[in-house]
């Protein structure tokens, strides 16, 4: 089964991230939305005309859904421009050549309409299947992980064009990929999928600050996961764990063992000030450095505390002098979420 | 809102087809198997002197051929790629001419230049002159693979090797030859074939094999009984050399190793040597077709030739040999259709049995399917023996892998992303299939035609069994003409110049894919390979075929 009562409501308009790892039934849902599989059961709406519902099924080539596969699958015999201009057949020659034109300029390609697809880097070739699936202008695009065959620096910037493009046009989009950072980054709404199921929906920053189970989280960003215990104490909850006294934001479950989620940008390291050696606050601990890995720009610090059986992972700016060895000071900023004690959880990754 | 999506099983009109063409394939042999053995009479074969001969000289020669194919084949390619050979791509070209000339032409060409110039000398006749002739025909078929596979073995593996164990043999032997494994294992697996299927060239050579010895029953006794009971020996041996060829792949595939790298492998200069060396490697395609095309200009010019040459009759052999390719190529293409469709559109297990079927019909020697076609059709449908349908039918049956390896290597360039596309930018299935799927997989679909319809106008066994009364063919011709009563070749000239000429565009289609792998930028300078590199580093343009496969060795998709 690769998709199990999938909901999804996609306003006009909207840029629509769809995150999954492998064999989450992303794609699935995007073929189903394409037209490219039949569903067998439920339905498919656009802009108020049933595609799928029961006893009807509209074919993809009836559905003026627009889509920019992985690496782009332009035609290969046929020219940039030919390309751009297959969805558009109904209109007259002229008309045709216009657009074409106006697509090239739109997606910075203007002059190259003659060339093979061959002939064009990959981010080129992105751009030109965006143009293609744009031309008849559709209802609805969508993008199927259309940035991971580019190398890092090239995908981060073609994401934010393609983001600010599809704005600009007012098209609705959604966007399927397993790139967090990618799904996040775009998205006017986010959706989560795993094992065919919708498990989270929403913005992006309540997704990614209120995730319902740690392992959402740990897939959304890096997180560390400790054990602690949460208990109420008049308005206000806190939990108990190795790095301190924390005030939860976000718990699920009741009193008791938790585990606590903490982000690495939560916690900041600091040498100990002169005077006195303990901690001032709740939420600080005293921790020994136990290596260090200069990147420069910063440096990532393996921090021993007590309690702890592995070392916390931290991430400092790099001209902070530490050295193995030093005695610092961690503390948590901000709130953090508990999740019920594990019983038996797998990763995400 | 959805559950369960899947995608829909059950047989659909073209698996149905595919499976009856891989039936088709097979038929004849079963029919043949199921019907024909006689374990009482093999044994009694066994017992005849002559046959324990016969096999023994068929291991022997397939053995010593295979050999010699390998060296001669690995060596050309390590000069090609390897060396500073100066114009390594017309090298590549003439060392694989040989393919161009049917190895009973040459067989009979060497035969008459011994005749005509040195009748006492008797080498082309004996065991190690008939093996060398033989071998000398046959190894373009490791060269072809050895070249793509040595082109792609990664520098880098050599040097690691180098800098560990500083001798260049050692390099050779632990690094370049593995990868060279599954290019020679596929080589001396179509020449055994070749070598176990020959029958005219053997006859022409002097040498009695299995093959000989069947189509000899048939043709000179029409003892049909004795021909099945050998022919099952024949197939026993086919077996071995599959088993044997499969051994010496190893795990590796060759169409692992036809991508080619980045980094061309460094030449080795050969520094004053390289005309000596390529005036010596001028001596192999020189032996291998030197007599073919000498005694082919010798016998169409000599003033004093015995028999005139009566070209109505070689144009009318020239006519029915088209006729047949012609039928045999549009009905090989045809029936490949739904095979190579199936398989690249919708890969299951059945569909790999299926091509396997058609590969299996290849695999065995040529004389066994025509002796099951005149079984078939003796028993079945008489009114079919001797018909024009049935020898058409023994060419597809033969070829029709040949097809199929074309089109998939057409279809694979047209991928399902793209109906995806065509259908979501508003193309119904037709206008995608005549303006997306055709024009890709054209060019597969034509070479595979062309090489079917050139092969079958080369074919001599099945020919010699099934042709019509009456109907002539440029082999069966030729063939004739080594009966007759001058065996100078004058006679044979005009249709092996015809039998050349129709070899001349496959060597062409053979090698250009190969050709594609040599580099023709001298030692030191900067190869193209990586400058396309860097410019996509760069978001220059992307190397032209990154995901675009290429056919396995010894197939084209371009034209």
């Amino acid at each position: 089964m690769a998709l199990d009562g999938v909901d999804l409501d996609v306003p006009g308009g909207a840029f629509v991230s769809v995150l999954g790892p492998s064999g989450s039934g992303k794609t699935t849902l995007l073929r189903c939305i394409a037209g490219f599989e039949r569903p067998d059961a439920g339905t498919v709406t656009l802009r108020g005309r049933e595609l799928v519902s029961p006893g009807r099924f509209v074919r993809a080539f009836e559905r003026g859904i627009g889509i920019v596969p992985q690496e782009g699958a332009l035609f290969p015999h046929l020219t940039v421009a030919q390309n751009i201009g297959f969805g558009l057949v109904e209109a007259p020659r002229r008309d045709r050549r216009a657009r074409v034109g106006q697509l090239l300029e739109l997606v910075g390609l203007a002059g190259l309409g003659g060339r093979r697809p061959d002939q064009l880097s990959g981010g080129q070739q992105q751009r030109v299947a965006l143009a293609r699936a744009l031309a008849p202008e559709p209802a609805l695009v969508l993008l199927d992980e259309p940035f991971s065959a580019l190398d890092a620096q090239l995908r981060v910037g073609l994401r934010e064009e393609v983001r600010e493009l599809l704005r600009t046009l007012g098209s609705t989009a959604v966007l399927v990929t397993h790139d967090q950072a990618e799904a996040i980054s775009l998205a006017d709404h986010l959706v989560v999928m795993r094992g065919g199921r919708v498990v989270a929906a929403g913005e992006p920053r309540e997704v990614y600050e209120h995730p319902v189970d740690a392992d959402l989280a740990r897939f959304l960003g890096e997180a560390m996961v400790i054990d602690g215990a949460v208990f109420r104490e008049r308005e206000d909850v806190h939990a108990d764990c190795a790095l301190g006294r924390l005030p939860v934001g976000h718990f699920h479950g009741g009193e008791g063992n938790c585990q606590v989620l903490i982000r690495p940008e939560q916690i900041v390291v600091t040498a100990p000030s002169r005077d006195d050696s303990a901690v001032a606050r709740d939420s600080q601990v005293m921790g020994v450095v136990a290596s260090l890995s200069y990147f420069g720009h910063d440096a990532l610090l393996r921090v021993e505390v007590p309690g702890l059986s592995r070392p916390i992972v931290v991430r400092v700016a790099g001209r902070k002098a530490f050295h193995p060895g030093d005695q610092v000071v961690v503390s948590v900023t901000r709130s953090v979420a508990t999740f019920p004690a594990a019983t038996n959880s797998s990763s995400m990754h | 809102m959805f559950s369960n999506t899947r995608v829909r099983l059950g047989p659909t009109v073209t698996a149905t087809a595919a499976v009856a063409v891989g039936l088709f394939s097979l038929l004849p042999l079963l029919y043949l198997l199921a019907t024909g053995v006689s374990w009482h009479d093999i044994r009694r074969q066994l017992r005849y002197p002559g046959v324990g001969a016969a096999i023994w000289q068929t291991v022997e020669l397939t053995v010593v051929i295979s050999t010699v194919s390998v060296l001669v084949g690995v060596g050309a390619a390590l000069l090609v790629v390897r060396t500073t050979l100066p114009y390594p791509k017309l090298f590549t070209v003439l060392f694989a001419l040989p393919l161009a000339v049917p190895g009973f032409v040459s067989a009979y060409a060497a035969y008459s230049t011994e005749l005509v110039y040195a009748p006492r000398l008797g080498l082309a006749t004996s065991f190690w002159g008939a093996s060398m002739v033989m071998a000398l025909t046959l190894y373009p078929y490791v060269f072809l693979p050895s070249v793509i596979a040595l082109r792609a073995v990664d520098p880098a593996h050599e040097e690691v090797a180098a800098s560990l164990r500083p001798w260049r043999a050692t390099i050779l032997w632990r690094v370049v030859l593995p990868a060279l494994r599954p290019a020679i294992g596929g080589g001396v697996l179509i020449v055994a074939l070749h070598v176990l299927a020959e029958f005219g060239a053997m006859d022409q050579l002097g040498r009695s094999t299995l093959t000989t010895k069947v189509m000899g029953e048939m043709l000179d006794y029409g003892d049909y009984r004795s021909a099945r009971s050998l022919s099952l020996l024949l197939m026993g041996l086919s077996i071995i050399v599959l088993l044997v060829t499969r051994w010496l792949t190893g795990r590796g595939h060759a169409t692992d190793l036809a991508r080619g790298t980045a980094r061309p492998p460094r030449r080795w200069d050969l520094g004053p040597l390289r005309i000596p060396v390529a005036a010596l490697a001028l001596v192999v395609p020189g032996i291998a077709v030197g007599p073919t095309l000498f005694m082919t200009v010798r016998g169409l010019t000599t003033p004093e030739r015995h028999i005139d040459v009566d070209w109505a009759q070689v144009g009318s052999a020239l006519t029915t040999t088209l006729g047949y390719a012609v039928a045999a190529a549009l009905v090989a293409s045809v029936l490949a259709l739904p095979v190579s469709w199936w398989i690249t559109r919708r890969p299951s297990t059945l569909a790999t049995l299926t091509e396997r079927c058609i590969w299996a019909a290849h695999a065995l020697p040529s004389a066994i399917l025509g002796l099951a076609l005149v079984y078939l059709a003796t028993r079945a449908v008489p009114d079919l023996y001797k018909t024009p349908s049935v020898l058409v039918a023994s060419y597809v049956i033969l070829f029709l892998p040949l097809a199929v390896a074309n089109q998939r290597v057409g279809l694979t360039v047209t991928r399902r992303a793209y109906d995806d596309v065509a259908a979501s930018l508003g193309a119904r299935p037709l206008r995608a299939f005549l303006r997306i799927n055709l024009p890709l997989a054209i060019p597969g679909f034509l070479a595979g035609a062309l090489l079917v319809g050139l092969d079958a106008s080369k074919e001599l066994n099945t020919t010699l069994m099934l042709i019509p009364y009456n109907a002539q063919t440029l082999s069966s011709q030729l063939w004739a003409t080594t009966n007759g009563e001058s065996l100078d070749f004058t006679a044979a000239s005009p249709y092996a110049a015809m039998l050349v000429l129709l070899g001349l565009p496959m060597v062409l289609m053979l090698t250009r894919h190969t050709l594609r792998h040599i580099e023709t930028t001298p030692a030191g300078a900067v190869p193209r390979s990586i400058v396309r590199q860097q410019e996509s580093d760069a978001g220059g343009p992307r190397a032209a075929h990154e995901h675009v496969p290429h056919g396995g060795a010894g197939t084209t998709a371009d034209l």
